[in-house]
């Protein structure tokens, strides 16, 4: 059983997502407690990816060095 | 002719200004917006930004919990992120990442961010904030609901305190509350939004987990 969510939260004042958290879940047999079909304890597996994000429009391009520029252009 | 205007039209012109004030009083609860459309507001203002910072903290293993908070850990990394239009540039990896393809400094030399263990969990981690919403916005219809609906609507229209407790000449008790002005109830809106995917995207968010070797063939 695999469950995964989204929590996105966004600036009212400028309607940006500021932080951004993806969760994916998998239950154990026989040790996951479940609700249906979502997991509410017991022992799962669990993944949290938070991004934060700031600092908008104040990030300006990157100067990549000409030996990374080739490799990336090499690569498919 | 008067009598017919005091008797029926002017009753029915009050009942209709009140039915009015009624639902205008109501308008707060109106004005919260769908998840959906905030979301994709949301991502629509971002794709039009073209640099910003982001830190992506991963956290992942065994939980016991209801709030799945781990407490064996199997993978846990904190990455520093600019992002410029479809570029992350991770400086404390050296590495330089597009959505599909990126590079390392390690070993002496830039090279495929594949070629080692530390940059395929990066590239594997670390994706576009942008693409992240992408994929909500696809479930967000069916699935989205504000976490800090009921909190906003409580702070928009609160079961305000008594503001002024008096006695009026007669000796009664006279309460008056106030209520929040339109805009200030207007500006609390939720924030906070969850979306929950179909199992079959659920599986795939654990796949690309496995597939990075963090979990050490357990």
């Amino acid at each position: 059983m695999t469950n995964a969510f989204y929590e996105i939260e966004i600036d009212p004042e400028t309607s940006l997502p500021i932080r951004i958290k993806v969760t994916a879940l998998t239950g154990r047999k026989g040790k996951t407690r479940r609700k249906g079909n979502k997991i509410i304890g017991g022992e799962h597996a669990a993944f949290h990816f938070e991004y934060k994000l700031s600092e908008f429009g104040k990030v300006e391009a990157p100067k990549i060095p000409r030996n990374a520029q080739k490799v990336l252009a090499k690569l498919k | 002719m008067r009598s017919l205007f005091t008797r029926i039209l002017l009753p029915v012109a009050l009942m209709t200004a009140c039915t009015g004030l009624l639902f205008a009083g109501d308008s707060s609860k109106k004005k919260i917006p769908s998840p959906y459309s905030q979301l994709a507001k949301a991502a629509k203002n971002l794709s039009k930004i073209k640099g910003f910072k982001t830190t992506l903290t991963v956290q992942g293993g065994l939980s016991n919990t209801k709030d799945h908070k781990i407490h064996q850990f199997a993978v846990k990394e904190s990455y520093q992120g600019d992002i410029y239009k479809g570029l992350i540039h991770i400086s404390a990896a050296e590495s330089y990442k597009t959505p599909r393809k990126g590079v390392r400094f390690f070993e002496g030399a830039w090279r495929n961010i594949y070629s080692d263990p530390q940059g395929r969990k990066l590239q594997t981690f670390f994706n576009f904030p942008q693409e992240v919403l992408k994929r909500a916005l696809r479930h967000a219809k069916r699935s989205g609901r504000w976490l800090d609906a009921e909190q906003a609507a409580a702070e928009a229209n609160p079961a305000k305190p008594a503001e002024e407790i008096e006695l009026d000449e007669s000796g009664r008790t006279v309460v008056s509350k106030k209520r929040l002005p339109g805009k200030e109830a207007e500006a609390i809106m939720p924030t906070i939004m969850l979306v929950e995917t179909p199992t079959r995207e659920a599986l795939d968010h654990y796949l690309t987990v496995e597939k990075s070797g963090c979990l050490g063939g357990g």
